[in-house]
């Protein structure tokens, strides 16, 4: 018997009970690894010295660790069953020492990557269930028992592995000698689990996969090994996606170890070649399809999905009472719904219409957001909205897939939004199926339908968020610390991101929904929260008006039917218990408040954008009050009839199958400019219309009509807003001023310097199409868009030299190097890079570097990076918060 | 909060949103006040024995440009610079020979007017150079019995092809021929309708130009043997005013461009005053009424009132001589009268209000002139004046201008153009 040296293992102990062992003739002791001599005892250093000094006379070794205490009956039992089966190796029935019967190991499948499958719960209690001798892909190494003559041939366990992946390798390797590998569940033996610290450590699973590479033919090497590569790259995005680092390190560690024992491995590897006798379908045949860790990733990240939903862990428990969960039809109602609300954009794809717009690639968006050029209109140093990193990180995620990153983003809102709203009401003590319904009134009820009407993507984001950082502000009696802290800027920023003007809002419900004891707590958390709106900083000090000016406003007005069913439904739940009352009136409260703002008119655009979201919750809030309890009592049904008639007219607005995005695709709508550009660069199209709804955006007011420029080549999110106008916008709306009152008879030469190719008129006629009935360079072009379109046959580039023309290159501009002088039609800023000068209004640059480039100040650049160190800031306080629990 | 509070709370924030007026909607900046033209539209016919000149005249010196445009491009331009006078003959076969083309002469000023003066071997015709270029014209007087021949050029000068119908009538009624629908008038071209060759031996022939596309500049060139007149198709209106020299044979003529039955009338002012209502009518649409000047005794000027929109237009002709012009649809402070007059003109100017005029006529030329001269109310006066490239006439109250010039084998009769609505 050999008795493996386990570090920290009672050595007398482990003695005393194999020397209690009912088999006869006693076995052997033979103490394998670092001991003091014993009398009595044969003590040596590794377990191929101990299997090589083994007498011939032996048929059997029992490999031990010292951690194991075997019943009496253990030994014999293997002895039996393994001589009865034939077998080559046997493992005995681990139970966890210290438990009531808490089975550890009978056995083990793996996949083909070596990764154990026991098929056993965590903490399932030994109720003889497995007890049945069968063959198995590998038995443990802490109690195996091994035929004498193979386990020379195979020269033991192999050193450099650890116990878990000593026990797959010789099991293996037992195995294509042609040897039966057996479990022996009569066996018991209480393990100590000392060996298996770190069991899920990058030592295993080195060991694991120096096994798979050692007892493998080439030629499923061939697959198997890339396969096992992918899946280490899938594991650990899949684990980072969970909020784990680690398993990406043991993936890199494990891999790292077997490159740097190569040599060893493919010694080892000719050793096996002159004992196998069974090719790999032996392993195969214990071996479950697919891999065990993506399954297992795959049923965690489902689990935590589940859990989204499941506040009572109703599912993630398994238990068969789900349709009796508070909350879970109601989430799966809403989810339906919200899957369905989406069918356009599964189908068809995204909309491309007013402020939804395809994504920038990640290197320009992010470039953009740190301090690159605003290239909205005639361009401006200003900062981009916010919300433009978010789309870049996005993009960066989706490995620049734009569109995937933002079709994915869109869907993603609304369920978001859904899960956001049930657990804030699952805080606020809500147990129904109404607040996850609401999730569909904050998306699509009276604010945000206005805005997503509009074509506002930003919208959808910043309602899907909104609830998140309500209810991480709303903090439980029972929760402290920094991480609570963290939670709230984590998500504060990229809310702010979306619409800055919000964070304030869970301070106020702070302040309303807030038992007194928690007052306090709360509000800290709540002004912690404003925080949020360092991200936005840039945006917003460089775009005061859309903070201030009124006329920038869409003029949304409240729906009266919403006032009513609002007002009706939050005044019926006042009549319930405080539970209802008090969500219901501080929703109906901050709903019709918000509204009152919104009419009498205060700010600008970002003020209007915050009050509409702002009145989507409160409409979500009563709802969920509403419909939390359904039963049947007068006042209840009044309320739950209130807050039904809201989810109706919400599904009203979502019924689009855009998320009440309007249909669209300005790309095709005005992609002549690009497809008829051919090689020359395609310029700006000037998009006039008396109907502001029908522009793209943010617009400017011009002479009875409104107007914007947009990048011919493709209009990106990023051009949504407009910055404040310079120079080169006043001067352009001189020339629209010209040209509207008629008389002139070159527009299209006036317009040219603005580097506007195209001119299309949206919508009814307007005053400006019959002064341009009489000019000779607007050429009308009839194309099929319902538009009227005139191309410009004065055309200049938007950036151009003597005798080149550079294309836009990341968020500046490049070509061919000329010595002469480079005139960009952009709004002349000395950020502009190399040696610029003023042109009127515009930029020209030294064209001898071949590109022009924007350097922004570095106030600017440093103040870009304030949203995303405090979110990172977040993430930190997160992380000392959960070091503190542990 | 208690419930109270709570359901009063919701009940002050429900009424005061159906108290308060919704935010008003925002607009976008007023349309600015339109610009004058600063460019007027002319036919020109160089060869066969024609030739154009053309006549700007302007309250301000600055730059004008003559661009000739056929079959979609431009076949000749220049740029002249109009001294301190104020204005400029442009001779087009220093510019180039074309033939039957359209010519965009560019103002210096919306304050400008341009003529074309087709001086043929022993014909001579004068009309003002359209500048406002509306969707639908209309021309009357326009015959192609017995020998007259009648063409009409369409002028489109701009970036853009246009579509015009015309809608035609004759003593036969509505003509109905398909070369008269959708003809298209491309970019920088012009079309010329050879009336004479599609309709012909019609003894009066009235156009209406409905624009469906772009727009066009219309103008007419009536033959009769060696003699030739040109007129312009103008919008039509409810009122027209037409100054008449004295010592003339000829014709008004009124024609009807709408729909249903017109009734007009004709005022006339003579020595003896104004005399209202001397011939009243009906017109149907495209019907015209031609009304012998020999029956308007006495008359130095008209005024048409009818109850739709019509054009009334002026033809004078001995037998060998023929000049037609179009009347002024109201009165102004400023009358620019482009001539190119190889000789003597006359000047006739009518006062329509009620208080007398000071007028101010300058000769627009070298060493040009300038005298005054009073026009009482309601009435006509005509001055003889020494050849110019142009004449301005200013009047402190509204009147109305018209240039006739008498040449050895042909006259020319022309309305000015208004530059000030008085």
């Amino acid at each position: 018997m050999l008795l493996t040296m386990i570090e920290g293992a009672d050595l007398d102990a482990a003695l005393a009970v194999v020397r209690r062992q009912v088999y006869e003739p006693a076995p052997d002791l033979v103490v394998v690894g670092d001991s003091e001599d014993r009398e009595g005892l044969r003590v040596v250093p590794d377990m191929e010295t101990a299997i090589a000094g083994a007498d011939q006379s032996i048929d059997y070794l029992w490999i031990l660790h010292s951690d194991a205490r075997p019943r009496p009956d253990a030994l014999r039992a293997l002895v039996t069953e393994v001589e009865r089966n034939e077998a080559a190796l046997g493992g005995s029935k681990l139970l966890m020492a210290g438990t009531p019967d808490v089975l550890e190991s009978v056995g083990s499948a793996t996949d083909v990557f070596g990764e154990p499958y026991s098929g056993l719960e965590e903490g399932e209690i030994d109720l003889q269930q497995y007890d049945v001798v069968r063959e198995v892909a590998f038995v443990r190494s802490a109690s195996m028992l091994v035929r004498r003559d193979l386990a020379q041939g195979l020269r033991g366990l192999d050193e450099l592995l650890p116990p878990i992946a000593a026990g797959l390798d010789f099991s293996q390797r037992s195995r294509i000698a042609g040897g039966k590998v057996i479990s022996v569940p009569s066996s018991e033996v209480y393990h100590q689990g000392r060996c298996d610290e770190g069991a899920e450590g990058w030592r295993e699973r080195a060991g694991r996969l120096r096994a798979m590479l050692t007892a493998y033919t080439p030629l499923t090497l061939l697959w198997v090994v890339p396969y096992d590569f992918i899946v280490s790259v899938l594991d650990s995005i899949g684990s980072l996606f969970l909020g784990r680092w680690r398993p990406a390190a043991r993936h890199a560690a494990a891999w790292a170890w077997n490159l740097a024992r190569l040599p060893s491995t493919i010694r080892l590897r000719g050793r096996n070649r002159r004992i196998r006798v069974a090719g790999d379908e032996e392993l195969f045949r214990f071996q479950a399809r697919g891999s065990v860790r993506l399954r297992e990733l795959g049923g965690e990240i489902s689990s935590r999905i589940l859990g989204l939903f499941d506040d009572d862990q109703i599912l993630s428990r398994g238990a068969k009472r789900v349709w009796s969960a508070p909350g879970i039809w109601g989430a799966i109602v809403a989810g339906a719904l919200a899957l369905i609300a989406a069918r356009s954009i599964l189908f068809t794809g995204m909309p491309i219409v007013g402020g939804a717009l395809p994504f920038e690639p990640p290197g320009v968006a992010l470039g953009r957001w740190f301090g690159g050029w605003n290239d909205s209109g005639l361009g401006s140093p200003a900062a981009v909205h916010p919300s433009t990193l978010i789309t870049g990180l996005m993009s960066l995620i989706t490995f620049g897939a734009t569109d995937v990153a933002r079709t994915l983003a869109t869907l993603l809102s609304v369920l978001v939004g859904i899960v956001g709203m049930g657990r804030l009401g699952g805080r606020l003590g809500l147990r129904g199926p109404g607040r996850y319904l609401s999730g569909l009134v904050l998306m699509a009820g009276p604010g945000t339908a206005i805005l997503t009407g509009d074509g506002s993507w930003t919208a959808l984001g910043a309602a899907a968020l909104l609830p998140w950082v309500v209810r991480a502000v709303l903090v439980p009696e029972n929760w402290s610390g920094l991480g609570t802290f963290g939670w709230v800027i984590v998500l504060a920023v990229p809310l702010a991101a979306f619409s800055p003007l919000l964070v304030p809002v869970p301070l106020i419900l702070a302040l309303l929904l807030s038992p007194s004891g928690l007052r306090t707590r709360r509000l800290i958390r709540g002004l912690v929260a404003l925080a949020g709106v360092l991200v936005a900083v840039p945006f917003l000090t460089a775009h005061p008006t859309w903070v201030t000016d009124v006329d920038q406003r869409i003029a949304a007005a409240p729906d009266p039917i919403w006032v009513g069913l609002i007002a009706g439904g939050a005044a019926a739940t006042a009549f319930l218990a405080d539970r209802w009352r008090k969500v219901a009136v501080v929703g109906g409260v901050l709903a019709l408040a918000g509204w009152v703002v919104l009419v009498l008119p205060i700010g600008g655009p970002g003020v209007e954008e915050a009050l509409l979201i702002t009145a989507s919750l409160g409409a979500a809030l009563v709802v969920s009050a509403g419909l939390d309890l359904l039963a049947l009592e007068p006042v209840r049904l009044i309320a739950m009839a209130g807050a039904v008639a809201m989810l109706v007219v919400s599904l009203g607005s979502l019924g689009n199958g855009r998320y009440g995005l309007p249909s669209g695709d300005l790309t095709e709508r005005y992609g002549f400019g690009l497809a008829l550009a051919g090689a020359a660069d395609p310029g700006r199209i000037l998009v006039v219309s008396e109907d502001r709804a029908l522009l793209p955006g943010e617009v400017r007011s011009g002479p009875g009509f409104w107007y914007r420029l947009i990048d011919a080549a493709g209009m990106t999110y990023d051009e949504t807003w407009l910055p404040e106008p310079r120079e080169g916008d006043v001067a352009l709306r001189e020339v629209l001023t010209q040209i509207a009152a008629g008389g002139e008879l070159r527009p299209g030469e006036m317009l040219a310097p603005f580097a506007i190719d195209w001119l299309v008129v949206e919508g009814p006629e307007l005053g400006l199409e019959a002064a341009l009935i009489g000019q000779l360079d607007l050429l009308p072009t009839p194309f099929d868009t319902g538009a009227r379109v005139y191309e410009n046959l004065s055309v200049e580039g938007v950036a151009r030299g003597e005798s080149v023309t550079w294309d836009r290159s990341g968020t500046g501009y490049a070509g061919e190097e000329v010595a002469g002088r480079v005139r960009l039609a952009v709004n002349y800023d000395d950020g502009w890079q190399p040696d610029p000068l003023a042109d009127a209004w515009a930029v020209t640059v030294d064209g001898r570097d071949g590109e022009a480039v924007y350097v922004a100040p570095a106030m600017d650049r440093a103040m870009a990076a304030l949203g995303p160190v405090a979110f990172l800031g977040g993430l930190v306080l997160i992380g000392l918060g959960r070091r503190g629990k542990r | 909060m208690s419930r109270l509070l709570s359901l009063a709370t919701l009940a002050v924030l429900a009424v005061a949103l159906f108290v308060l007026p919704p935010p008003g909607q925002p607009a976008p900046d007023a349309a600015p006040a339109p610009n004058p033209t600063v460019f007027a539209v002319c036919p020109v016919i160089e060869g066969g024995g024609r030739s154009t000149d053309l006549a700007i005249g302007s309250t301000l010196e600055g730059p004008a440009a003559l661009t000739l445009f056929a079959n979609g491009s431009t076949v000749g331009s220049i740029e002249v610079g109009l001294g301190s006078n104020g204005a400029t003959i442009i001779p087009v076969v220093d510019v180039a020979a074309v033939g039957t083309v359209g010519g965009l002469v560019e103002l210096p000023t919306g304050a400008a007017a341009a003529a074309s003066r087709i001086q043929g071997a022993i014909s001579s015709t004068l009309e003002t150079c359209v500048r406002s270029i509306p969707a639908q014209v209309f021309l009357a007087g326009g015959s192609t019995a017995g020998q007259r021949e009648m063409s009409l050029q369409l002028m489109n000068p701009f970036a853009g092809d246009a579509v015009a119908n015309l809608v035609v009538h004759s003593e036969a009624g509505l003509e109905s021929n398909n070369r008269f629908t959708r003809v298209i008038v491309p970019s920088r071209g012009s079309t010329v309708v050879q009336m004479d060759e599609i309709i012909p031996g019609r003894e009066w022939i009235t156009v209406r130009v409905d624009v469906s596309r772009g727009r066009v500049a219309a103008a007419v060139r009536q033959g009769l043997g060696e003699a030739a007149a040109s007129w312009n198709a103008v919008e039509p209106a409810g009122s027209w005013f037409l100054p008449l020299p004295t010592e003339i044979d000829g014709r008004l003529v009124i024609g009807s461009a709408a729909p249903g039955e017109v009734e007009y009338q004709v005022d006339v002012y003579g020595a003896a005053g104004v005399e209202g209502a001397a011939i009243s009518g009906a017109l149907s649409e495209g019907a015209e009424e031609s009304l012998p000047l020999a029956d308007l005794e006495g008359a130095r000027a008209v005024r048409v009132v009818a109850t739709g929109p019509v054009v009334a237009s002026v033809e004078v002709s001995n037998g060998t001589t023929l000049s037609t012009t179009t009347g002024a649809t109201a009165g102004a402070g400023s009358w620019l009268l482009p001539a190119a007059s190889p000789g003597p003109v006359r000047l006739v100017v009518l006062n329509p209000e009620l208080e007398d005029a000071q007028v101010v006529v300058r000769a627009l030329r070298e060493n040009g002139g300038e005298f005054n001269v009073t026009v009482p109310a309601e009435s006509v006066i005509e001055v003889g004046l020494d050849a110019s490239d142009a004449f301005l006439v200013d009047s402190d109250v509204p009147v109305v201008a018209l240039l006739y010039e008498v040449g050895e084998t042909a006259d020319s009769i022309a309305i000015g153009a208004p530059i000030d609505d008085g």
